[in-house]
Order: C-alpha cells, then sequence, then structure tokens
C-alpha cells in the first residue's frame, strides 16, 4: 500500500533562511536580539568574538520590543537593506 | 484527484504505523494510515483541493496546504465530516493574532479547541460529562489530535524543531471542548461576536491544564464566583483571556439568583486579587525591569493584606507585567459544558503573553 508523507515539503513553504555568505570581508553583520531575557548577553559575546576573529568587521545592534511579536516590518525592511547577514537567537 | 505529497510503499496498515513512529511523524500513538482514498474522502468533505492553502506562518515560512491538513487527520482518525472544522482551527491558528510564536515556550503552551453551534450535534461532538475527554469520543478527540499532529508535522512544533517545552503538556494529546447548544446564556462564539446560528471554532492560548472548583454546598454567586476568583488569583495571575466552564449545576445557581454572564465577567474583574506577599513568593512580583535578582524580593509589613487585583493598573507595569502583557485585554469566556451531576466548574487560565484568543465560523 502507498501512504502519503505528512510533514511540509518544498512548495508548501514560502522563504527559507537567505544564502550563506562564503566571506567576511567587506561584510556588515546585524546583531539582532529579540528582547528575551539572556539572549542579550550571548549576543553581545558573539559579536565580541566575531569582531576579534574578523577585524575589522561592521557589526550594527538592533531589538525588538518584545520577543513575542513577529519582526515588526518597518525593521525587517531596514535591516534587510542595511545588512549582509543577520544573526539571532535566544539565550534560555 | 492528484496529490502533491510524496508517498512511501509499505506492506500494510502496521507497516506504516511503524514506518511513522520511525520517522518522528506520530504522537507516539498508533496512526491510521493516509491512503490516497482516506485523504481524498477529507478533502472532498471540505471541498478543497490539494493545493489550497489553509493558512500561512511568515514568521517561520510555513504554510498549511489542505493536503497536509487531510493527511494528518486521517492519522488522527478523523472521518470527513471534521475536516471543516480542522479548516477553521488552522485559519484561527495562523491568524496573526493568536502569535503562533508563544508555543515555542518553555512554559509548553497548548491551545485549546472550542467547538461551537449546530455543527456540535452534527458531529456528535461530547459537551458533557467528561467532555475533556477522553471518553470514546472520536470527534472531540480525534480533532484535537489532528490540529497537535497537524502543528508538528507542518508547524514544527515538536522537540527538535521549534518546540522549547521544559517539562510538555498532557493537552497536547487532544485539547478540543464543545459547548452545550442549550445553555441560557450566550455561548463562547456569540461572546466572541458571532450570530448564534453560525458553527464555529475558537482557538485560545493556554498554559497550564484545567483547575476545578468544587464546591457541594454553596449556591450564592458571590460565593460562587469568590471561590472562581481565588482559583484564579492562585494560578498565573496574569491578563488574557480566561476560559471559565460552568457544569449546568453550577451555571443554573447564577440564573436563579437573576445574575448574567456579564455580571460574572464584571465580579472576576473587580476580584480576582492576591496578596503582594503571595505574589512575592510566586516569583511573580518585580519580575520584570526594576529588579531582575536570583532571590525573591523581601516581604514587607502589610504585604499579606495588601491585595492586588488582576486588571490593569499602569502603576504595576515593569513590577507584574511587562508593557507588552499590560496592553493584552483580559477577558473572561464562560462556557456551558460538562456533566449533569456535580456543582463543579472548571477554569483554563492563558498562556501569559502575547497570544490572543481567535474565532473563525466554519465553512460547510
Amino acid at each position: 500500500m502507498k501512504v502519503y508523507v505528512p510533514v511540509s515539503e518544498p512548495g508548501d513553504s514560502g522563504p527559507r533562511l537567505a544564502p550563506r555568505l562564503d566571506t567576511f570581508d567587506g561584510k556588515r553583520v546585524g546583531i539582532l536580539w529579540n528582547h528575551r531575557v539572556h539572549g542579550d548577553r550571548l549576543l553581545t559575546r558573539i559579536r565580541e568574538r566575531l569582531v576579534e576573529e574578523y577585524e575589522p568587521l561592521e557589526t550594527s545592534w538592533r531589538q525588538k520590543v518584545y520577543h513575542g511579536e513577529p519582526m515588526p516590518p518597518e525593521l525587517l525592511e531596514e535591516i534587510a537593506v542595511s545588512c549582509d547577514a543577520v544573526i539571532t537567537g535566544v539565550g534560555d | 484527484m492528484d496529490l502533491r505529497s510524496s508517498t512511501v510503499d509499505v506492506t500494510d496498515e502496521y507497516a506504516a504505523m511503524e514506518y511513522f513512529w520511525d520517522q518522528g511523524w506520530t504522537d507516539g500513538l498508533p496512526i491510521v494510515a493516509p491512503t490516497h482514498d482516506r485523504i481524498e474522502a477529507c478533502l472532498a468533505h471540505a471541498a478543497l483541493d490539494p493545493e489550497d492553502v489553509i493558512g500561512s506562518y511568515e514568521a517561520r515560512a510555513s504554510a498549511l496546504t489542505a493536503e497536509k491538513l487531510a493527511i494528518n487527520a486521517v492519522m488522527a482518525g478523523c472521518k470527513p465530516e471534521y475536516m471543516p472544522v480542522l479548516v477553521a482551527a488552522f485559519e484561527a491558528l495562523t491568524d496573526p493574532a493568536f502569535r503562533m510564536n508563544h508555543m515555542a515556550s518553555l512554559g509548553s503552551p497548548w491551545p485549546l479547541v472550542i467547538v461551537n453551534g449546530p455543527i456540535v450535534e452534527r458531529l456528535d461532538m461530547n459537551t458533557g460529562q467528561y467532555l475533556l475527554g477522553p471518553t470514546g469520543n472520536r470527534a472531540n478527540a480525534t480533532i484535537g489530535r489532528a490540529v497537535s499532529l497537524t502543528m508538528a508535522n507542518c508547524f514544527g512544533a515538536k522537540v527538535g524543531g521549534v518546540q522549547r517545552g521544559t517539562m510538555g503538556n498532557p493537552n497536547r494529546w487532544s485539547f478540543c471542548a464543545a459547548e452545550r447548544e442549550d445553555s441560557p446564556w450566550p455561548r463562547v462564539h456569540e461572546q466572541r461576536g458571532l450570530d448564534g446560528g453560525v458553527s464555529a471554532v475558537t482557538i485560545v492560548g493556554t498554559m497550564d491544564g484545567i483547575l476545578q472548583f468544587v464546591t457541594p454546598n454553596f449556591t450564592d454567586p458571590t460565593d460562587l464566583c469568590e471561590l472562581i476568583a481565588q482559583r484564579i488569583a492562585y494560578g498565573f495571575f496574569t491578563l488574557g483571556t480566561f476560559v471559565v466552564m460552568m457544569a449546568p449545576v453550577f451555571q443554573q445557581h447564577f440564573i436563579d439568583a437573576g445574575w448574567t454572564q456579564d455580571d460574572v465577567k464584571t465580579y472576576l474583574t473587580e476580584h480576582t486579587r492576591r496578596s503582594v506577599a503571595s505574589l512575592k513568593v510566586d516569583g511573580r512580583w518585580e519580575r520584570y525591569g526594576t529588579r531582575l535578582s536570583p532571590t525573591a524580593p523581601p516581604i514587607e509589613p502589610g504585604d499579606d493584606t495588601n491585595l492586588i487585583p488582576m486588571r490593569h493598573d499602569p502603576a504595576l507595569i515593569d513590577i507584574l507585567y511587562t508593557q507588552a502583557e499590560y496592553d493584552r485585554k483580559l477577558d473572561f469566556l464562560i462556557m456551558a459544558c460538562g456533566g449533569e451531576a456535580g456543582n463543579y466548574g472548571a477554569y483554563v487560565g492563558p498562556y501569559p503573553q502575547g497570544t490572543e484568543p481567535v474565532t473563525v465560523p466554519v465553512k460547510e
């Protein structure tokens, strides 16, 4: 008998992750904190490590007002045009 | 009907189950094998094409097609007739107001699915004794289960996906209830602004399970409301929407005394309160903003008798709730359900952040 796969498959869903960078040379890396407690500590350290290893690397910091909300469209728009890569995450 | 999903060849129904278990596509219980004819019957009953999009969640880049919903409905054991309820449920779950993001929380939140209107009787849903199951009622059990399987398989709401709950939530097996059609008070979908003759699904984001009100003797509405208020106050004490379930005996005391449903809601809004001392011990006081300390705030003289109402108070922003939590509505949905015997009720409290209830009419 033939049975059907229940999980979402390519074609069911919208956009996926942006293309990965192959180098940090001349790139602008945005750090996005979703405002969840401790995430700021984690992302600050990641930012420091990146700068230590890849100096001179241009980094910038942004934060959402509330982690439970989707990204505000205007912030998404702004970060998309002013960064080549974005790092985000939680620190729980 | 052409289906687009990938297929797997298996020798029989049991081999399908084994395969699905191995792939992590089930909730751990046996499933019904999703075959072409079974999936097609679900789609046909809801007059859907396989590629129709029921809902999408942009933040997760996830979209749910009718075909994937039907596959999961079959797996859960749904009859094709249940499909319109599931469609409405996922239109609600993917509504931005529900904020599906919150389901990744460490608190293991899980939504309550409330079904109202004529479809309750047509699907023979259980509104009475043991309605939250399990009683063998197929509709209650499998609609709730299909929601859970679909959330896992199509929106990543599973361990290893985006779900990060610390303890898990037994409501997740199936958390679907229907309201009595003969309630003398406005039913949940009417409280949410729809016409009573419409069938509808209401989704409410919740975290902890039901907590019951048990009083063999009380009949005075004020006493009964104080009982409810105390139960709610000693829960998570948050703004949001609380579902208060009343069994017929419990509800009748209010009706006999001339109380309206709104009277109950007003009383609970005014009188759900808790002492500062208790909130401090519970880690709720000064949780945000000014004090982020690994120790509980010291209890000061007067904290035991200083009762804080669980309602909007701008002075409590960053003490009891964040600005975003404060911006939520405090609401009570009163639901008539449960067995004929017993002066019982129960409430389900909201997930404390972000999510708002969503009500969607069932298209038949």
